[in-house]
């Protein structure tokens, strides 16, 4: 065996090792088939030869006792005319009698003495002619069966059959095994490594304990990866700002400034602080696995908390035409929570969701963002629903890491908000809206984190 | 009363003494052995029929006479195939070791032949073998027929008669498998020469339906006046159609072998209403054969409707056979097997000779006709 893996050739296609794996045991079994034919061809052969013999051995009475009637009256040469006419009567070769003993052994019948004799492609077939008183013997002969005539195209087929019949089986259960068990699967496990798909409830544990590892190890991995690149680009922004920051404080510093300018270096100088915080936050603790996000959680008024992320993004729903609304039927909304982060995550769900209209047209009549708080019982839930498209997926894939359902998304806001709500034992889904018919992202803060089992 | 005690008394004594003739009868058993070809099976259907039927006519008109001699026959009658001849040795063997005191043999020369090597020591007589060898035979074996060599004399006489004026040349076609054929022919050629009939050449075949080719070239070449047809019936009749087209004037002689009038094969062949010929018979027509004997005269008498009138020579041969064993039977009186053999070798060639000489057909119009008795 050795040796025939040491003949084929490597690195080939799964359909070469296939068909190999196809043509050499059907090789061997097309040698045995072909066995099997020889077999059921010599088997026909020989049924053939003892056909010629008993018909011949029956012939060989009628002749012996016909000469036999001609030599008991002694008539004139009638025995040898009698054989010519019983040779062609017979359909035989040769019709003859002779006193000399045959050259095969004698046995007996009810017929009397007789023997067989296969000699140069003729049967032969010798038989005492009965009631004379000396021993003479009737030869008949015809030609023998030939080996050849014996191998039958449907003999042939017949012995392929079961050969064919195993090949098409096989190749069938082949492909739907391989298409079943080992394609499916790993585009499935494929899927769900990368968060496409979600394991199916009916695979084997082993599969569903595969799939997990592999989305483990791909998300870390993925983060690695993202974490190497993006620390670099997020350092020389960092630099940028500072260099910025620099200047302004400078500018400020030196120069005797108009009101409009001092004002306009406020906002600059407050900007670069608010963005260098939000770059060390991303570059300190979400980017490095090993820290989480610091959460400094104070009894504020949430809807405060929401109205400023929606101030954030009023003009930006103004210049695309969307109507944003807060609803509340909260008296007081005074819950522990981290204003800033807090407010991050909502910035961000609200700027997704008036973005989710990026792609459609003009014409969209109702370019609907709405904001909705609800009390909970032991907490308050925030509801930010658009009329938009919808997201391409639900439930824990919208919160991939660098997947983004935008043209120019990075893929790290939703994260990033869902780090800083369960950072606040809270959770975040997100689905369909059913009043909207856009997305639905709800964010669930509690009192108390315990009841959510968040330690 | 007492009239009524006589009556019975004589009415009891009678019935006894009928009964203890009855019994006292000698059973001759009489083994009629017979061929039949079984590819003909119509003809052979019809052969067998009639030859049974011969068989109780026979023994119901010679009844009362063997009655009154003592004697009664216990026949059985075998039949066997035409193609295996063997079986006529095998069968008479039989019945001499059953204690048969006759055997009424097959018609062909050679099966019969075959039962005298079968049964050397009983007494047989054949219906119809015509052949040399049979006239050769023991005085126990005997025939009905007339011997081949006489029906060849009186063909060839019937022959030149009816070529007058012509040049009479002849050509043979002969079965080589028919050994009354072959004799024959043998014979015919004889007085043929005797009686100044040129022979110009011979053509033999075996089997059933030989191929005519030789014969058909053999005629273009001699183109004689006759060709001599001493074969069966069904050979005859292919060898004439063959040659009718070609050569319409020939004169075809046939030996015994052509078939009776009533069924034969020769005169339903095809071309046969343009042929004519002659052949010759060992019996007349069987009306006519019946007058030559007494107990076909007592046949021809009677009204019995459940007698069966023969329809062939073999039927006509089985009546007077019957007629011999009861006229050797009431003569000699035999006890034993033995004694009716010695009987029959003393007096078999009176009782059992043929009574009817050697009977010429024409074949004219697609018939063959009786046409008139040579001895």
């Amino acid at each position: 065996m050795k040796l025939i893996w040491h003949f084929i050739p490597r690195g080939r296609s799964i359909r070469f090792y296939l068909l190999l794996s196809w043509v050499v045991p059907g090789l061997f079994v097309l040698s045995a088939s072909f066995f099997v034919f020889l077999l059921f061809s010599w088997n026909a052969f020989s049924n053939r030869q003892a056909n010629l013999s008993d018909q011949l051995i029956e012939k060989s009475v009628l002749v012996s006792r016909r000469l036999s009637g001609e030599m008991l009256i002694g008539a004139r040469g009638s025995p040898k005319a009698i054989a010519d006419y019983l040779k062609g009567e017979l359909n035989l070769t040769a019709v003859s009698f002779s006193s000399a003993n045959p050259p095969c052994k004698l046995s007996s019948d009810a017929n009397g003495e007789f023997c067989a004799d296969f000699k140069s492609g003729m049967l032969e077939v010798y038989r005492r002619i009965p009631f004379l008183s000396e021993p003479v013997f009737a030869r008949i002969a015809a030609p023998s069966n030939k080996f050849i005539h014996s191998l039958r195209p449907s003999l042939l087929a017949w012995s392929l059959l079961p050969l064919i019949m195993l090949v098409v089986i096989g190749l069938y259960m082949q492909r739907r095994f391989l298409r079943n068990h080992i394609s499916n699967p790993i585009e499935a496990l494929i899927k769900t490594s990368t968060g496409d798909a979600n394991p199916s409830p009916h695979w084997p544990k082993e599969l569903t304990d595969i799939s997990n590892k592999l989305a483990t190890s791909f998300k870390e991995r993925e983060e690695a990866v993202f974490g190497k690149l993006s620390r670099g680009v997020i350092h020389d922004i960092r630099t940028l700002l500072h260099t910025v920051l620099s200047a302004a404080d400078l500018v400020d510093e030196v120069a005797e400034n108009s009101m409009s300018q001092n004002q306009r270096l406020k906002v600059l100088h407050r900007a670069c602080k608010v963005n260098l915080k939000k770059v060390r936050d991303i570059v300190d603790l979400t980017l490095d696995g090993s820290r989480e996000i610091p959460i400094r959680k104070v009894d504020a008024d949430l809807a405060t908390t929401v109205s400023s992320a929606i101030s954030n993004n009023k003009t930006l729903a103004e210049s695309k035409g969307v109507r944003l609304s807060i609803n509340s039927n909260l008296g007081s909304a005074v819950i522990p929570h981290d204003p800033l982060q807090v407010d991050r995550v909502f910035t961000n769900l609200i700027k997704n969701a008036i973005e989710a209209f990026d792609g459609e047209s003009e014409q969209h009549t109702s370019k609907v963002v709405t904001v909705q708080l609800k009390g909970e019982e032991n907490g308050i839930s925030v509801a930010v629903e658009d009329s938009g498209p919808g997201l391409p997926c639900e439930g824990d894939s919208a919160f991939q890491l660098l997947k983004s359902s935008k043209v120019h998304g990075s893929g790290l806001g939703l994260v990033i908000s869902k780090k800083i709500v369960e950072g606040h034992g809270g959770k975040i889904t997100a689905g369909k809206s059913n009043e909207l018919h856009g997305a639905k992202f709800e964010v669930t803060l509690y009192r108390s984190a315990q009841m959510e089992g968040v330690c | 009363m007492k009239a009524t005690i006589l009556f019975l008394s004589i009415l009891l004594s009678s019935n006894i003494a009928t009964a203890s003739e009855q019994s006292k009868l000698i059973s001759v058993p009489v083994v009629f052995l017979e061929a039949l070809a079984p590819r003909d099976t119509t003809s052979s259907e019809r052969f067998q029929k009639e030859y049974e039927g011969a068989i109780t006519t026979a023994k119901a008109l010679a009844k009362s006479e063997l009655t009154k001699c003592g004697y009664s026959i216990s026949e059985q009658t075998v039949f066997y195939d035409a193609s295996d001849s063997l079986q006529a040795l095998e069968r008479a063997k039989k019945a001499e070791s059953e204690g048969a005191w006759l055997l009424v043999g097959p018609r062909r020369s050679n099966h019969f032949l075959l039962l005298a090597k079968g049964a050397p020591n009983t007494a047989s007589v054949s219906t119809m073998a015509s052949s040399r060898e049979v006239a050769e035979l023991a005085p126990s074996h005997l025939t009905m027929a007339p011997s081949n060599d006489e029906m060849a004399r009186i063909a060839a006489i019937d022959t030149k008669d009816r070529i007058k004026g012509k040049e009479a040349t002849y050509l043979s076609a002969i079965s080589e498998d028919c050994l009354m054929c072959v004799d024959f022919a043998e014979s015919f050629d004889r007085h043929a020469k005797q009686i100044g009939i040129k022979k110009l050449g011979e053509v033999k075949f075996v089997g059933e339906s030989p191929d005519f080719a030789a014969l058909k070239a053999a005629v273009s070449k001699h183109q004689p006046t006759v060709v001599l047809l001493p074969n069966y019936s069904k050979v005859s009749a292919q060898a004439m159609a063959n040659l009718a087209t070609n050569h319409p004037d020939l004169l075809y002689v046939g030996g015994d072998g052509w078939g009776d009038s009533s069924f034969g094969f020769v005169q339903n062949s095809p071309n046969v209403e343009r042929v004519r010929g002659l052949t010759v018979r060992g019996f007349p027509p069987a009306d006519r054969g019946l007058e030559m004997f007494p107990l076909g005269k007592s046949l021809l008498k009677s009204s019995d409707a459940s007698l069966q009138k023969p329809g062939s020579g073999s039927a006509l041969a089985i009546l007077r056979i019957i007629e011999g064993v009861k006229d050797t039977l009431c003569t000699a009186r035999p006890k034993t097997n033995s004694d009716f053999r010695s009987a029959f070798m003393k007096m078999g060639r009176k009782n059992f000779m043929p009574p009817w000489g050697v009977s010429i057909y024409t074949l004219a119009g697609g018939q063959i006709r009786y046409d008139k008795t040579r001895r």
